[in-house]
């Protein structure tokens, strides 16, 4: 193997960066350094230019110098075309191929990392123009082609505009290409020994999986966590996740990414011992390259391997690139699941949604401008992105009309209202069970198999066909009911307090609530009723109690005593199976998917007596009855105005919980639709890893099914925006975009009391339980205070038991604030980074009255 | 009848219309009930129905009459138009 084309990795030094480029040059540095690094070789440089020379590319490369934006975006997909369908002369194949076989030991198949190697030192820094790609799982059929992608990608225009705007001449760059073999771990993992986000080098951060790496480099699997103490190696702090997924071992499964066995998934990955090896392996890079390192691991038979040194880089803290224009999120979306969306749930919601909502970081934004032209009121920007985002603390205290505006305004309002009146008409004063037929809408969809994911959503969450029930239009009849809602509790409130000034804040709450049959309400108690009737078996109790949630299903099945149980567990999941944490998100498997989360509620309660105290309709309603009878007394004819918009306020609040209790059953068939399309790009082999298809577009997935495109085609877009998607959700994302905005006046009036916005009222002391997931060890005991960063109906099992609650994001008009109401359960919402300020076991009082956390005792 | 009065009657046709449609829209959306709820959507129809004889015995019927056909036309053509536009946005 000793020839100018190819030279083995350890063969490499610091001094060869010009031939194998720099991360190669860098890897050979630490096989000579005695480090374990798996076997690989290196195509360098030589035979980069050779390839290249052979497609007289040069008169197009010279083009670049001179050309524009535009054409040099044409130019250099024209270079990378010409360079992926190149074809690689016969003696340097050949040789490619002899190296490759010394990487297997004898009838071994073997699959291989194909990495990316740039020469020259600034290229090198340019990991996001596209220079620092890696492959996984290459086998020798398809080494050629990923190698040339490899080659190709010094060619994107990304990487082009780089070196033109920093003068690097495009003839002096060049690739080399590593070829290492993938090591078959059954644990791997990363390490940092500086804090990527925060650089701080105290503490060396270990994250693992079971399986291959490639699930935790690109962002497709949650890790365990480990904070190790540098100077002792000692674990400072673990975090063991849910582990579901990992890439097997075994190469013969060509399913890429498969499940984690059940058993496995929430058991350690390391050692006490091997997380010591780790971070020793971690510090020896470091103190050979004399800087923080990114290290890349795998334990394969007990033998600790190294994959990859590089340096830290801080992991972009960086802010969203700001858009033109002027933005708000999108409260309604954010409230219910505060991470980014997935491209493809944006791609389909841009369908739907088209225009009116804008995608910024993962995020749904509403344009400022366009709502500015709309409304005829004097408003500042500031003061409408307020309104907009439901907290109204910048609107001033008297609001002028515009009046210029207000003929434009009229006009949309009555064209709003000439598609809209009918349904709005049609969706009121309906009898409880409207919706119900809706069900068997989607499951006749789903059974359809002409119905594909995009057939579902028009048929399911659009505005449906002119013949069409009101009850199967639920989407529409959800915002309408929305929009309602949001008027008539504005006026109850605006009549309560020009009417009885000195009544209560929960007296709008009161009125407002105990609607019999709001579905997200009953979701709880049917919960709460499943879990009195696993209290009348002993042996499921006993099970529930002594089993791991993701075990007990199968413990049960098998159990005949507990058969009368499993009937009831599956009329519930059949009832609500199709709700779940993050239940707007398609990537999110549904309840009746993974039940396990419902287990773990279940168990909760059964810590636990049952709670007279749990609050039940009959006593919200009296609470309700005993105001109105005051009301009726000190107001005379104006009680029967407040008594029609009370009325009208739960009609409309009710129709909203309903609609989004079915609608959210649409998204299920949709997710159903979208899982048996991967599936089938799956088996064909047109995707390697179960859950990729949510980070592409549907255009890109119906190329892959036409033939358009190919794995290779899609692989590196997938990494792309799985790692942007992971990034994004360490962010915390702007309110506004373009707005200059005032101090919020929700910030901290001290160090002890939190400020946000009361969603339902009434003042509870208790335990601070901060639940970041419910599904994940949400052991929320009775009493304690709940704390998230947000909650939608799939927590509100949780707040049949909960003291109070406290969100960072939410409103009066959330589902949740309306499910909290009608459980009269203290919550408040819009309490900036409380899931960070308030640590499980403080002491605190609630007070939801006047939307305040006080700190009484620390943990 | 001045100009006002036909301005009236007309919103008053495009008014009754809306509520006329979804007075009869009652028969689809309450045909899984309707054995317990056609007394409900009878009284819908027959009283909406009324509320146009009345409305046009007493306004500008011309201008009532146009009012409330052209709604008819309108909904149904928007119907339509979004579901096709709803399916060249969104393609399988």
């Amino acid at each position: 193997m000793n020839n100018n084309f190819i030279l083995p990795l350890g063969a490499a030094c610091t001094g060869d960066a010009a031939l194998v480029g720099r991360k190669a040059a860098n890897l050979g540095e630490l096989v000579a350094g005695g480090l374990p690094i798996p076997p690989a070789f290196v195509i360098t440089t030589k035979a980069f230019r050779q390839f290249v020379g052979s497609l007289a590319l040069q008169s197009e490369i010279d083009r670049i110098d001179k050309a524009t934006a535009h054409d040099l975006r044409e130019t250099c997909a024209r270079i990378q075309q010409r360079i992926v369908s190149g074809t690689i002369a016969n003696n340097l194949r050949d040789e490619i191929f002899r190296a490759y076989a010394f990487l297997a030991g004898p009838g071994e198949r073997v699959q291989s990392v194909v990495r990316s190697s740039a020469t020259a030192e600034d290229l090198a820094q340019a990991s996001f123009a596209g220079q620092h790609r890696t492959y996984y799982y290459v086998e020798l059929t398809h080494v050629l082609e990923v190698v040339r992608q490899c080659w190709a990608s010094l060619w994107s225009a990304e990487a082009a505009t780089y070196r033109a705007a920093r003068g690097i001449s495009h003839r002096s760059v060049a690739m080399a290409v590593i070829v290492q073999r993938m090591i078959r771990s059954e644990i791997s993992g990363v390490a940092f020994t500086a804090d990527p986000i925060t650089q701080d080098s105290r503490t060396i951060i270990i994250e693992s999986n079971w399986g291959m790496g490639a699930a935790i480099v690109d962002g497709r699997v949650t890790p365990d966590r480990y904070l190790v103490n540098r100077d002792t190696l000692q674990v400072r702090e673990r975090r063991i996740a849910e582990k579901r997924v990992m890439v097997p071992a075994d190469v013969t499964s060509s399913a890429g990414l498969g499940e984690v066995p059940q058993d496995m998934r929430y058991l350690e990955t390391l050692s006490p011992q091997q997380i010591e090896a780790v971070a020793a392996l971690a510090l020896r890079c470091e103190q050979h390259f004399g800087s923080p390192q990114d290290v890349e691991w795998a334990f394969a038979h007990d033998e600790l391997h190294l994959l990859q040194s590089r340096p830290v880089t801080t992991l972009r803290r960086q802010p969203i690139a700001p858009p033109a224009g002027k933005w708000v999120l999108f409260k309604p979306v954010v409230e219910n699941f505060t991470d980014p969306l997935t491209p493809l749930q944006i791609d389909l919601m841009n369908g739907v949604f088209s225009g009116s909502l804008h995608p910024i970081g993962g995020r749904l934004y509403v344009n400022i401008a366009l709502v500015r032209m709309l409304l005829p009121l004097d408003l500042s920007d500031e003061a409408i992105a307020s309104l907009l985002y439901l907290t109204n603390d910048a609107l001033p205290k008297r609001v002028r009309f515009h009046l210029l505006k207000l003929p434009l305004s009229v006009l949309v309002a009555t064209v709003m209202w000439l598609g809209t009146g009918i349904l709005l008409s049609r969706s009121r004063g309906m009898p409880d069970d409207f919706m119900d037929g809706y069900r068997a809408l989607c499951r006749d969809v789903e059974r359809d198999p002409r119905l594909g994911p995009i057939g579902a959503l028009r048929r399911l969450l659009t505005v449906g066909r002119i013949g069409d029930p009101v009850g199967w239009m639920v989407v529409p009849v959800n915002f309408g009911a929305a929009i309602r809602a949001s008027f008539w509790v504005g006026a109850v409130r605006a009549m309560l307090r020009r009417w009885v000034p000195d009544l209560g804040a929960d007296a709008v709450a009161i009125l407002c609530t105990g609607s019999e049959g709001v579905l997200s309400v009953e979701l709880g108690r049917d919960l709460a009723a499943l879990a009195e009737f696993a209290r009348q078996e002993p042996d499921v109790m006993k099970l529930l109690a002594t089993t791991s949630p993701q075990d007990v299903l199968s413990h049960l099945r098998r159990n005949p005593a507990a058969q009368v149980f499993l009937t009831q567990l599956e009329a519930f999941l059949a009832k609500h199976g199709h709700r779940t944490a993050k239940e707007f998100e398609l990537q999110t498997p549904r309840w009746e998917e993974d039940p396990s989360s419902v287990i773990a509620t279940v168990r909760s309660y059964l810590t636990e007596p049952r709670s007279d105290a749990w609050p039940t309709p009959k006593r919200v309603n009296h609470e309700r009855e005993m105001l109105e009878d005051r009301l009726h007394h000190s107001l005379g004819w104006r009680w029967l105005v407040l008594r029609f918009a009370a009325q009208r306020a739960r009609e409309f609040l009710k129709l909203r919980e309903n609609s989004r209790f079915y609608h959210i059953m649409g998204f299920g068939v949709v997710r159903k639709k979208i899982l048996s399309v991967e599936d089938e790009l799956l088996r064909a082999g047109k995707l390697k890893c179960q859950g990729d298809i949510f980070f592409l577009l549907w255009s890109e997935i119906a190329a892959l099914r036409s033939g358009s495109l190919r794995w290779l085609d899609v692989e590196e877009r997938i990494h792309d925006r799985r790692i942007e998607h992971l990034r994004l959700a360490k962010l915390n994302p702007p309110r506004t975009f373009g707005i200059e905005t005032t101090a919020s006046p929700l910030m901290s009036v001290s160090d002890d009391v939190l400020r946000g916005q009361c969603a339902s009222p009434g003042r509870c002391e208790g335990v601070v339980r901060v639940i970041l997931d419910p599904g994940v060890g949400a052991n929320l005991r009775p009493g304690e205070i709940l704390v998230a960063p947000y909650a939608d109906p799939a927590w509100s099992p949780l707040f049949l038991t909960a003291g109070a609650a406290v969100v960072e994001v939410g409103s009066y008009l959330s589902h949740a604030g309306t499910v909290a109401r009608e459980y009269g359960m203290p919550f408040v919402v819009e309490v900036a980074e409380c899931t960070r300020r308030l640590r499980s076991g403080m002491r605190v009082l609630v007070d939801g009255d006047r939307g305040t956390v006080h700190i009484l005792a620390g943990e | 009848m001045t100009i006002i009065a036909a301005a009236i009657s007309c919103s008053l046709g495009v008014y009754l219309s809306t509520r006329m449609i979804a007075a009869l829209y009652r028969v689809i959306d309450l045909w899984y009930a309707l054995r317990r709820e056609w007394l409900r959507v009878a009284c819908g129809i027959l009283g909406w129905g009324g509320a146009i004889v009345v409305a046009v015995l007493l306004t500008d019927r011309d201008a009532f009459l146009w009012g409330f056909a052209c709604y008819v036309v309108v909904f149904v053509a928007l119907s339509f138009a979004s579901q096709l536009w709803f399916s060249s946005r969104l393609r399988e």
